[in-house]
């Protein structure tokens, strides 16, 4: 198959519900980010003010519920295969995950950098995944003991919010680096749109995402096998 | 102040008078009467340990305030700016002696201030002045010629460590009844010392490397070298 054929083709990478569950799990992450900082940070804090502090806590309390159960129901229910396979995926560690780690620092500061074949998801993207999922996990339960100190001793309420303060502020570095890479960064901002319309142009996939595109171009030439509009494709590793 | 067991009859007289003064809901109490038994049947002893905000040294509470709502002002006692506090309860479980109660109609927390407006009156703290068994003295345990200070010597009181408060311990109760010396839970010190700094270095490392990257990308496309990976020296 000519390589030019693809030069503006299209590869779908995200199905609905993923991206329905990333955003909804990304705005509630955001605006609990930005009412818990204040917090954290007592400049942050000094200029919205007691009261601002107090609607803070307000809208804190308010989102953290979609915060803890939307993501994971619009999945659970939208896509289950979905997210079957992309738990699969970032639980599933290899040689070839680990160089990527290790050769990656020099392609975000721009420099020239041999990065082996990926498949649907670097291993960037699944060390991202599994800060996000367990940070997620672990800001879920502290911040439920938080909500209900009466239930639990005074040790396990003490612990929980340092606890989630450190995950804030962890997950909070994280993001700052998965934003810029997804919105900014020259090599991979490509990968915004597969978040946002859902497909991904099929020169990013290869450069990118080689061992997954040859999965994605597998189904592609096989009729029998085209993916239905819309749905994901995942790679059978 | 100094609080004298071997007086203090339990009458609650204190926690009443506080409330009244303080204007607390019933389940409220910034002053609380802690009662206790010991030995075997027959020979039972009991006892009562008023307790209170501790006004400690150097407070734990105010340590965790995020929003300098609990301060110790210069005088030593530690407040609450219930115009700034917002509630979040972090105070309440960093300090050690269960001293702090949620206002759940104001969603603020409040505790034992020893009674500052009325000490800035000359009078007494409001428990001081409704005790009639006359156990509880307050005054300043710095200038040597106090009424309290030369209680203490009198009585060989005993003084809770970092903290504001000494007992004369009761005669049926050993002194193990009497609160612990102060001591930061653990959590606090790996919080404000440990976690909170190494956090804000992760975010901020996340931060620097984006600036960083975004200034190296930024200059080597003005070289003219495009975006394409391969094509970068
Ligand atoms: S006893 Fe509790 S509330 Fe009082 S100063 Fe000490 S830590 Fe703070
Ligand atoms: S509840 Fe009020 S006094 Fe206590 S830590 Fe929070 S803001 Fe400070």
């Amino acid at each position: 198959m000519p390589e030019s054929n693809y030069g503006e083709e299209r590869v779908v990478r995200f199905g609905l519900a993923s991206r329905l569950a990333h955003w909804s799990n990304a705005i509630c992450f955001v605006l609990l980010l930005v009412t818990g900082a204040a917090l954290v940070f007592p400049s942050f804090g000094h200029a919205v003010g007691p009261e601002g502090m107090r609607a803070f806590r307000q809208i804190h309390r308010v989102v953290a519920v979609p915060f803890a159960f939307l993501a994971p129901l619009i999945m659970i229910l939208g896509d289950p295969k979905a997210l079957g396979n992309w738990l699969k995926e970032i639980f599933s560690w290899s040689k070839t995950d680990l160089e990527f780690i290790l050769a990656y620092p020099r392609e975000f500061f721009g420099l020239k950098a041999k990065l082996p074949e990926q498949g649907k998801f670097n291993a960037g993207e699944k060390l991202n995944s599994l800060l996000t999922l367990f940070g997620c996990l672990m800001m879920a339960i502290t911040g439920f003991i938080m909500l209900y100190p009466g239930r639990f001793s005074p040790a396990v309420v003490g612990w929980a919010h340092p606890l989630h303060s450190l995950g804030a502020l962890v997950i909070g570095g994280v993001i700052i680096g998965h934003a810029y890479l997804s919105l900014l960064h020259p090599h991979s901002k490509e990968s915004i749109k597969g978040m946002i319309w859902g497909t991904v142009s099929a020169r990013f996939a290869r450069e990118h995402h080689a061992k997954w595109y040859r999965e994605a171009v597998k189904l592609r030439v096989q009729p029998a096998m085209r993916p239905i509009e819309g749905e994901e494709i995942d790679s059978i590793a | 102040m100094l609080i004298d067991l071997s007086k203090c009859v339990g009458c609650e007289a204190c926690t009443v008078n506080c409330q009244a003064e303080w204007q607390l809901e019933p389940e409220e109490q910034f002053t609380k009467v802690h009662r206790y038994e010991t030995g075997k049947f027959p020979q039972v002893k009991g006892g009562v340990v008023p307790t209170q905000c501790f006004h400690c040294h150097q407070p734990p509470c105010v340590e965790v305030c995020p929003t300098g709502a609990s301060y110790k002002r210069p005088d030593g006692i530690v407040a609450i700016d219930e115009d700034k506090c917002i509630g979040c309860c972090y105070c309440l479980s960093a300090c050690p002696y269960g001293a702090r109660c949620f206002d759940s109609s104001r969603r603020i927390v409040r505790k034992c201030y020893f009674c500052y407006p009325r000490i800035e009156q000359g009078k007494e703290p409001a428990c001081v002045n409704t005790c009639m068994a006359g156990a509880r003295t307050f005054g300043d345990v710095d200038d040597p010629t106090s009424a309290i200070s030369k209680a203490i010597k009198e009585t060989k009181a005993v003084p809770i460590r970092g903290t504001s408060i000494f007992y004369v311990p009761s005669p049926h109760l050993d002194r193990s009844f009497l609160p612990p010396d102060l001591k930061e839970p653990g959590f606090v010190r790996w919080w404000k010392g440990v976690i909170q700094p190494g956090g804000k270095a992760v975010m901020a490392a996340a931060a620097g490397a984006v600036v960083v990257s975004l200034a190296i990308n930024t200059i080597n496309k003005g070289g003219g070298t495009g975006g394409d990976a391969d094509a970068r020296k």
